[in-house]
Parts: structure tokens; sequence; C-alpha cells
């Protein structure tokens, strides 16, 4: 094999960034077209909307609800859409239908806001701010050129657009040459963007379809989209400078999932479980964990809470991966079987399991024209590639690949492996890798399948969320707090986080005041002798676990095929807490998900107080809250001392007063 | 609703004071990470005042309070017009057959609130208010229901 470029010298650790180097261009694609009516809106959808980053659209002649539809796709494929109808009409059988009206998708990579829209005497158009920029489209049916014209000075009017850069597209039905509204941008010192040798239309000359911008600087002509054809209209490319598009993200530090494999009923995996953390209990974590639980509880800090919890994680996250390397040597399993064992081993991210969340960005791939940012699992890929290589290079040299190297590959077994094996192991997976990188892996779809299991729940209760999330309105809005307004999502979580820290830091209370007087209102209580939660009652806990994962990568459905001894000391541990009221870091983290309440958002805007906080604190804790909420001792308090006009879980007395009131207020009549 | 004043709430009443303790840790020293549409926020919002919703215990302490203001109310209202009040969750619906005596109720409610620093609805509480229902439209036990004012016939004695 002939070596294309580089040196053959000997290279020291690996690449630390394989592949070539990728910048995404300063400029946004844009893609405006006239569909001709809502099939050709949805042909465009189904051709990936051409990959474009904007995209203006020209009479898609679709109702409101028909548009709320399209939006739901729109938003699945992460744009933001902006509609301006046309005017209604009836045809001879009385339906109604709309003629005209433009459209406008922005992927949500790019910075933007919403501008203005206008339906004048049939001609319709909508404009959004990108980057400082207004990007305007226009749909002016045959005719309609001078009404055209008088809607763009109603733009210049209303938005003082003399001293902003802009890009007007749009189907005007009309030449330039000729046109008024060409006139007037022309008069506005606008440059012509489209070729006029070439017809707009698949079977004609003319050229109707057309653009302009405020100087060469500002948007360039890149040619007709006759590649594809969505409808009798070619449609054309501009690119729009000087636009970035973001596609650095935030995330929490990913973790591996250790959910039950799909062939296993819960008691055989808890039974693995248990066998494995027999093994644990013989590590030296184990042993140092215990030696930490044997010091008296007075001679405790914060730290040792810490570390306490830390090895605790460890052994149990060595147990979880203990299972599923015992299953694997299992006899009789299915290749599809041993390849989503694998593929759950090989997740990485396994310190991030239950330890401490922290913050990363991460590049998201952007699969959009002129953007072809791969993303993170495309480099993961190649970095992956990269690595095997290496290997299979030095070792057909007769040299052993770098310790941390070949660690970064097989992270068990690498210590043990010969040259040759480590020379087939290396063929294998590049072998693997290349014959299909993109391949979708098996636990997805195994996740699709149990979306699939639960909607065929008798209970009818999956089914119920599912019609209800397909029925839901679309809940996309541009977010406003304090004058300033927000598309993107990094920006929208600046918006959520002023507004939070502004709304706590004008709460000035005196504490001991307010809870004197909660505490006169409520009435006197007796002392009573607390005990700390039984095995039992967080045995019970831990096996009703259930809902998404904390900060710290634990889920509901991990946690309840915890093995019983793994629950001791879990417990081992709460009592630590009990004893010293300090608690591991992890429980002092929550994640919080704000989303819309579809019914407070009003012309695609919302407030930020409008959304609706969702808070999702550690697993761990919620379980060990959730054995608190239900104990006995609790409950006997609650009993005794609650009002019992006040309703907090189920089977409380309130349910009984409900009933009472109704039953004394309904007429007889109505008490069936 | 403030963490701090639940737990020294929950120290006062003698209900569990270690786990008050626990609670106080928990809810009033929370690093929030933020997030819309699955990005995750850089800077985390540390939060010290506020009761998470998604804390198992959080019912239960909203309870505690629930209880004490409705106790309040009874205490303080003048009117004797046989009025009932039921809370669930954070949800509280008002009975009587006096539509002065809801009104006077919703009154002391809004102050206790406000005196405690509770965050609550006013908007609601001013185009529902003195609104009377149709029986028919009542809404069933264990539908999302914010502030209801109910004016309506009560059976004499009977005892609420």
């Amino acid at each position: 094999m002939r070596r294309l470029t580089g040196f053959a010298g000997v290279r020291v650790g690996e690449a630390c960034l394989p592949g070539p180097k990728q910048k995404s261009p300063d400029l946004a694609s844009l893609l405006s077209i006239n569909v001709g009516g809502a099939p050709g809106a949805w042909r465009l959808l189904e051709e990936n909307c051409s990959e474009a980053l904007v995209i203006c659209l020209q009479e898609i002649n679709m109702k409101p609800d028909e548009w709320t539809a399209y939006l739901r796709m729109v938003n699945k494929m992460g744009y933001n859409g902006f509609y301006q109808p046309g005017p209604s009409s009836s045809d001879k059988w009385g339906n109604s239908r709309t003629i005209g009206g433009t459209a406008m998708l922005i992927h949500r990579t790019l910075s933007h806001k919403f501008a203005w829209s206008q339906s004048h005497l049939g001609v319709q158009s909508v404009g959004v701010w990108i980057h400082g920029k207004l990007i305007l489209n226009i749909y002016s049916p045959p005719g309609h050129d001078a009404v055209a014209a008088q809607l763009l000075g109603q733009w210049w009017a209303t938005n003082k657009l003399d001293s902003v850069q802009w890009v007007v597209v749009g189907d005007f039905n009309a030449d330039p040459e000729v046109s008024s509204a060409a006139r007037f941008l022309t008069l506005q010192k606008g440059c012509l963007l489209g070729n006029p040798e070439i017809g707009s239309r698949w079977d004609s000359s003319k050229f109707i379809d057309w653009g302009m911008c405020s100087s060469p600087e500002v948007a360039s002509f890149e040619g007709h989209h006759d590649h594809v054809s969505i409808s009798d209209h070619k449609g054309f490319w501009v690119h729009v400078h000087q636009i970035s598009c973001s596609s650095i993200r935030g995330r929490l530090k990913p973790a591996p999932s250790w959910i039950k494999p799909s062939w296993l009923d819960s008691c055989e995996w808890v039974e693995l479980l248990e066998h494995s953390w027999t093994k644990i209990r013989t590590t030296p974590t184990h042993a140092t964990w215990e030696k930490s639980m044997h010091r008296p509880s007075d001679s405790v800090d914060s730290v040792d809470v810490q570390i306490e919890w830390n090895l605790f994680i460890k052994n149990l996250n060595q147990c979880f991966i203990g299972a599923y390397e015992n299953l694997m040597l299992q006899p009789g399993l299915s290749d599809d079987h041993i390849h989503e064992l694998a593929q759950r081993l090989k997740k990485p991210g396994r310190r991030a399991k239950g330890a401490i969340a922290t913050f990363q960005w991460f590049q998201d791939a952007c699969c959009r024209r002129g953007h072809p940012n791969p993303g993170e699992k495309i480099r993961k890929l190649r970095r992956s590639l990269a690595r095997l290589f290496e290997v299979r290079r030095l070792v057909r040299q007769n040299i052993r690949p770098p310790e941390n190297l070949l660690q970064k590959l097989w992270p068990t077994t690498h210590e043990l492996l010969s040259l040759d094996q480590l020379l087939c192991l290396a063929q294998d997976g590049i072998t693997d890798v290349q014959r299909n990188p993109l391949k979708r892996p098996i636990v997805g779809t195994l996740d699709c399948m149990n979306g699939k299991v639960r909607i065929n729940d008798p209970t009818l209760k999956g089914l119920a969320s599912w019609v209800k999330r397909k029925t839901s309105a679309v809940a996309s809005a541009t977010v406003h707090y304090m004058g300033r307004e927000a598309s993107q999502p990094q920006e929208v979580n600046s918006l959520i986080h002023q507004y939070w820290t502004d709304l706590w830091r004008r709460s000035d209370i005196d504490v001991g005041h307010m809870a004197n007087k909660l505490a006169m209102d409520f009435g006197p209580t007796q002392e009573h002798e607390w005990q700390p939660l039984t095995l039992n009652e967080l045995w019970t806990a831990c096996r009703n676990a259930k809902g998404a994962m904390g900060p710290d990568g634990y889920s509901g459905s991990e946690l309840k095929h915890m093995p019983l001894g793994a629950i001791g000391d879990f417990r081992r541990c709460s009592l630590r807490w009990w004893e010293t009221s300090y608690l591991p870091k992890q429980f002092m983290q929550s994640r919080q998900i704000n989303i819309h309440k579809p019914h407070k958002i009003v012309n695609g805007k919302a407030e930020v107080s409008d959304l609706r906080p969702l808070s999702v604190l550690s697993c761990f804790w919620r379980v060990y809250s959730s054995a608190w909420a239900t104990n006995s001792q609790l409950a006997y308090w609650a009993n005794l001392y609650f009002d019992e006009r006040v309703a907090h879980g189920k089977g409380t007395t309130v349910q009984k007063s409900w009933r009472h009131a109704f039953r004394t207020n309904m007429p007889p009549e109505e008490d069936t | 609703m403030n963490p701090k004043i639940t737990a020294q709430m929950m120290r006062q009443l003698q209900l569990a004071p270690s786990l008050a303790d626990l609670l106080e840790r928990v809810w009033g020293s929370q690093n929030r990470f933020l997030e819309f549409d699955s990005v995750v926020h850089h800077d985390t919002l540390a939060s010290h005042c506020s009761m998470p919703q998604g804390d198992p215990l959080s019912p239960f302490c909203l309870a505690l309070w629930a209880s004490a203001g409705l106790r309040h109310v009874d205490a303080a209202a003048t009117n004797t017009a046989p009025a009932l009040t039921l809370c669930y969750m954070d949800d509280r619906s008002m009975w009587s057959s006096s539509l002065d005596a809801i009104i006077e109720r919703v009154n002391i409610w809004s102050a206790w609130s406000d005196f405690l620093k509770v965050k609550t609805k006013p908007k609601l509480s001013l185009s529902m208010s003195g609104i009377v229902f149709p029986f028919k439209t009542y809404i069933p036990i264990g539908v999302k229901m914010k502030l209801l004012f109910w004016v309506c016939p009560l059976p004499p004695n009977d005892g609420i």
C-alpha cells in the first residue's frame, strides 16, 4: 500500500482530531420556491427541505389547520415556521379554500426573530430577521404587481428599512424589467438576485421568480434548483452572507443506560444482578466502603459522606457491568442478543454514571447545504477508525502500540492481548466499522419496540398519551422577557435563567417569623419518636421506582432492578445522612426542563413566566423521598394533624370530604 | 415556597427533624441545569427558595402549608354563612351559599398568601370571583382546577 501524504516517521500518541478539519462557512443557504399548493410543500419536506437553512415558500394554499399539521412536521425536522395565509374563497360546492400564502422555514441553528407579516389585496408577505438582516418573502399573483410595490412600501415605512441590510425574494409574476416592485426595490439601491436569461419555470422562459438584496455583499445568486422538480416552478438558491450557523449545543455529560436486556424478564435480570452483587462484595472497593461505613457518625463530615456515596455508586456500576458480562458468557444467546449486550457495554461515559453531573459542549450534526458539519457521531466513528488503523500499522511493524491507545479501544482486556490478537481485533474492528458505519443501533430499535408495547397496553394509558401527543397543538414559539426575544434554545435558556434569577433575587424574607406564623396557624402537635427508613420501605420504593433520569444519569428503570444487597448498602448510606444531615452533592443537582404551555402561546409568542418548569432530581433521592412519602410514621402523623380538607396524595381523607360535599349539595336527580 | 421556612416549620411541629434537615439541604441548595428543547444551559441556576415540583415529598409539605392556611382562614372569617374550602395540591375550591362569605375567605387567603410570599394568580381570582356555575358544569373529582368559587345552597346543620 502506497502512502498518499505525510512522512513515514514514528508517530507519538494519537492524532487529537482525526479526520479533516471542517469549518462552517459564514453564510446561509436560502431556497425560494413557489410550491404551487400544499402537495408541493409536503413534497419539499420529503426532499429533506433540500438541505436549505432558510426556505421561502410561495403559494402554499394551506388552511390554518393544514398549516398546523405542516408546522408539526417542520418542527420535527428542526425548523421554525412562519406563515401568512392568503385570502379565502369558496368554490362552486361551497367549500372554502385559501388562495396564495407565503411561509418561511428557518433552521433552529440560525438565530432569528419574526419581523412582520401582511396580506394586502391578494399579495402576501412574511419577514424574518436573521443576524440583523431582514429576509422578506413575497407572493404576488398575476396582475398584482402594483399591489406588491405598495406592500413593499408598507414594509419600508413600518420597519424603517433604509439603513438595514435586506433580502427580498419571491414569486412576483412579473419580469424585473417591467415590474413596479422591482422598480421600488431598485430605488432602495437593490441588486438583482437571479439570472434573467433562464426561465424560472420548467416549461417557460419567463423570468418571474427573483429576488433583490440591499448590496452585493449581503447575498448572492447561486443558481436554480433544477435537479428536483417540486412544482411547475424551479425555485432558486441564494447565499446570504455573514450569517453563522451555530451547531454547538450544551448537554450534561452522557452516561450509559443499564436497563434490562430485552429478552429477560424482571426476575431473571434481578437474579443476574444479585449474582453479580455477590462478586462485588468481595472486591477491594466494597471493602473500602465497608471500612468507611464502620466509622462512627460523629467523626464523619460532608467529604466522607460524598466519598461513601461515590464508592457505593462505583460498586453499583460495576454490578451492572458484571451482570452484562456474565450474561454474554451464557451459552445459547443469539447474535442479536450478543450485539445488544456489546452495544450496552461499549457505551462511553461510565465514569459519569451516578457521578456529580457536569456540563459539556458538543457539536451537533447540521446536515444543511453549505454546512457539512458531520456531528459528534461521525467524528467518533472517524476517531475509532483512526485508532484501529494506528494499532494495525504498529502491530504490522512488530511494535506494541502505546498502552493508553489500547486502553481506549479495549478498556478491560488490553493488557492481556498479544500482538497477533491485537492485529486480529484491529482488523475485525475496521471491517465492522466500515461494513455499515451508520447502522441504526439496536438499542434505538428496542426503544421503538418498547414504545409500541406501551401503546398496546390494555389499560389504554399508553395509547391515550400517544393520541394526546399526536393531537396536541404545536408548542413552538419565540420566548419573551423584559423586551428581549429568543428563538434559539440556547438564547431561551438565557432568558429563563435571567427570569428565575430576577424572581428569586426579590424574595427577601424573615424565615423565623414566617415559620412561627405557619406553625401557629397549623396548631399544636405532640412530640413523636421518629425512626429512619426500614430496609423493607426502601426496597418497596426501589421496586416502584420510575421516571426520567436525574442529572446523575440513573433512571427509575435501572433502580427498580437493584439487587437486595445494593439496596441494603443504599439504606446504610441513608442512615448516615439521617445521623449527620450531610448529603452527597448529586442530590443537590436537578434538571429543570422547560416546556411550552400550548394554550399560553399567542401569535407565536410566549412569555418566560408561561413556560412550565419540570424539575427532575436524582433518582436515588426520589426513591428515598418516595419511601418517606409512603412511610407509616408520616401517614400516621398526617392523619392526626392534617386538616381533612387538604389532599396530598392517594387515599387521603379529603377524597371523602369531596364525596361528602357532592352528595350533600347535589340535587337528587343529579346524584347518579 | 421557601424550603427553609418549611424545614423550620417541620422542626417547630416536631415533625421528623432529621428529615427536615435533609429536605432543607436538598431543596435549599439546588443547582439546576436548565433545559429547553433538549439543550442544556451552560450556567446552572442556583435555587435556594423554591420547593422542587418533582420531589415526592413536595405534596406532603404543600399540605402542611395548606392546612395552616385553611385553619387561619377559618379562624379569621367573620361571616357566619356556611362555607366549605377544599384543597387539592395547589388548587383551592370554595363553596358557600353566600357570595359575601366566599369573597371574605378569598380576601383572607390572599392576605395570608401575601404575608408568606406565596405566589398566587390574582388574575384568576378576580375573573372567577362571584361567578355562579350551574350544577351540570361542575368538574368531577381529580380533574385539575385552580381557584373555583361555588355559590350554592348548603343544607342546614351541615356541620361545616
